[in-house]
């Protein structure tokens, strides 16, 4: 309970009540500090025995008007509690309660995140009175692009140009192959998005969460009430049912045997990543579903498709890929230890201490930037995929992003955003090294 | 028939950055929050937006529908002139439709908040934040204290509240 000390850090006061009409009055006032008690003075006009014995509010308030219009640092408090005496037309004020926000020690999204379920009531009162359900409005798009996380698909068309380009420099290439293969993962990484919030809400990671980011914390869509979660079950099954379709029909057309295998591989991997019983991102083993997933899965289904054959080329290229869509996982986790140790989902971050985490992604990194390296190297590629290596710079920057604001979620943000652009251009960079390559 | 405000009181209300609104809950007591009000002169109400994230007063004053709302402190509002203003009035919410109804304030409410529209186009990001109610208050009676005298006697305006 804030004394009187402490409201100094406030500027406005104000003391309500309820008058004799019935109606609220809510007074401006100055306060006095004075050791525990809170000493009140009322305007005049205002008979201060009339206050007395009242249940009152007292209402600190601060905020910082901007030169450029509108308001910056909130806080707030509100003591609710009694005027116990009146001395020379002052007012003694005994709190017994307080409620308030201060913007400093909870974000304003944090805010908002803690109260989700106060909106969720007021939509079921609301669709209660008037007959109707009702749902946050963000209209089709951009429910979907919030439902799915669409803009993390880059996770999966990246390793799919990859594939393409290794495909390309060894000969073989078919752009409408190319791009039902990258439909078909598409549908699968959708899905996989759509579980992992379904499971994660279902066993209280993402509710748990007090401090989503738009890199972690999960899509919310479920805890918003964007989508309910039988209709998020229905999408995923839908999407991965569509998703092994194209996968089936790409193995009749270029070879069933491998096709198949790396479709079950690439879908067991997306369902189990988060659904029970085998939860592998709850057991540690998360990063390597994802570094298998996005790396081996997807570069070696895409270049099958496109040579109907297999190749080490193709596994070569696929490591330094899987590894940085792993670490856009590995840097978002991060943030969400704090809450995934508290719902038990023990991903690799939430098992390791600080400095652990971050020599493990500097090793990451460095493998990444070696493998690219071992290409030319080894002759499975052409030199110009050495271009990825160009990256390195802002590699670095994410590796000091990271340390610098490590578990500080919001702080995180854009370091999480910058390893991601580190992880697409470096991709990027290295599927062109391949298409670029044979023109040499 | 409600009787209107002077303009010079108008003038608080339309600058005010913050005002204090306080409603009554369902045991009576009073509800205070630091609210952003806009204050509209074509119809002379007051309005405030309230997204369902911070419903408990909406909860209030569907159930009572007295609320009182005070500004103060010169810094807190833009005006030329600066009064103390405590008014006495009814409210309603109005939440038919949350995701369109408080669209119509959006001009006050850029007036006093210019980055709004900013925030409004993150509104993916924050969709239960943008689910809000408007609520509409009635002035009945009015306390100023004139040029922010709190040791001066107040000018109550009794508006009628028709």
């Amino acid at each position: 309970m804030p004394g009187a000390k402490d409201l100094e850090k406030f500027e406005q006061f104000a003391v309500a009540y309820i008058d004799d009409d019935g109606y609220p009055v809510t007074l401006p006032v100055t306060i006095a500090a004075a050791q525990d008690v809170i000493k009140v003075r009322v305007p005049r006009g205002i008979d201060p025995q009339r206050i007395t014995g009242k249940l009152v509010n007292l209402v600190a308030n601060h905020i910082v008007p901007l030169p450029s219009g509108g308001y910056t640092d909130r806080r707030y408090v509100v003591l609710r509690g009694r005027i116990v005496s009146v001395e020379d037309g002052t007012l003694h004020f005994e709190a017994v309660k307080e409620y308030g926000w201060d913007e400093r020690t909870t974000p304003f999204p944090e805010y908002v995140e803690v109260s989700t379920s106060r909106a969720k009531n007021y939509l079921e009162g609301l669709g209660k009175r008037l007959g109707e359900t009702f749902k946050p409005r963000l209209g089709l798009f951009w429910s979907f692009f919030r439902m799915v996380r669409l803009p993390f698909l880059v996770a999966t068309l990246v390793p799919v140009l990859v594939g393409g380009g290794v495909a390309f420099y060894r000969g073989s290439f078919d752009l409408l192959l190319l791009l039902l293969t990258f439909a078909g993962l598409a549908l699968i990484h959708m899905a996989l998005n759509l579980a992992n919030d379904y499971y994660d809400t279902l066993l209280g990671a993402d509710t748990i969460n007090r401090r989503p980011t738009p890199f972690s914390g999960g899509s919310r869509a479920i805890i918003y009430g964007i989508v309910s979660p039988s209709e998020a079950r229905a999408v995923f099954s839908g999407f991965f049912a569509l998703g092994v379709g194209i996968g089936v029909y790409l193995a009749l057309i270029r070879g069933p045997l491998e096709i198949l295998a790396l479709t079950a591989a690439g879908v067991f991997l997306a369902y189990c990543y988060t659904a029970p019983p085998l939860k592998l991102a709850y057991r540690g083993l998360g990063e390597l579903a994802v570094f298998t997933g996005f790396g081996p899965v997807i570069v070696l289904g895409t270049y099958f498709v496109q040579t109907m054959a297999l190749h080490p080329a193709a596994l070569l290229a696929s490591i330094p890929i899987g590894i940085l869509i792993m670490l856009i996982l590995y840097v978002n986790e991060i943030p969400d230890a704090v809450f995934d140790k508290e719902a038990g989902k023990a991903t690799l971050v939430t098992r390791l201490p600080k400095n652990m985490v971050l020599t493990l992604l500097g090793l990451f990194l460095a493998v990444t930037y070696l493998s690219v390296a071992l290409i030319p190297v080894l002759a499975l590629g052409p030199p110009t995929v050495l271009a990825a290596v160009a990256t390195v710079p802002l590699a670095l920057k994410v590796f000091r992003g990271v340390e610098k604001t490590y578990g500080d979620q919001y702080a995180m943000i854009g370091v999480m955003s910058l390893n991601v652009k580190n992880s697409a251009i470096t991709g990027l960079l290295l599927a062109a090294g391949y298409f670029v390559g044979v023109l040499l | 028939m409600s009787r209107g405000l002077p303009d010079e009181v108008e003038e608080v209300l339309d600058g005010s950055l913050v005002a204090i609104l306080t409603v009554v809950n369902d045991r009576g007591r009073p509800v205070s929050h630091p609210m952003l009000p806009l204050y509209d002169r074509s119809n002379k109400k007051l309005y405030f937006t309230s997204s369902i994230l911070f419903s408990k007063k909406l909860e209030h004053i569907k159930r009572n529908p007295r609320v009182s709302v005070l500004f103060s402190q010169r810094e807190f509002i833009r005006s030329p002139s600066y009064h103390v203003v405590m008014l006495k009035g009814d409210a309603r919410v109005i939440d038919e439709d949350l995701s369109r109804v408080w669209t119509s304030l959006l001009p006050l409410w850029r007036r006093k908040e210019p980055y709004i529209d900013a925030y409004l186009k993150q509104r993916v990001a924050f969709p239960l934040f943008w689910e809000r109610a408007v609520i509409e208050v009635i002035p009945k009676a009015t306390y100023v204290w004139r040029g922010g005298d709190m040791l001066a006697e107040p000018v109550v305006l009794d508006l009628g509240g028709g």
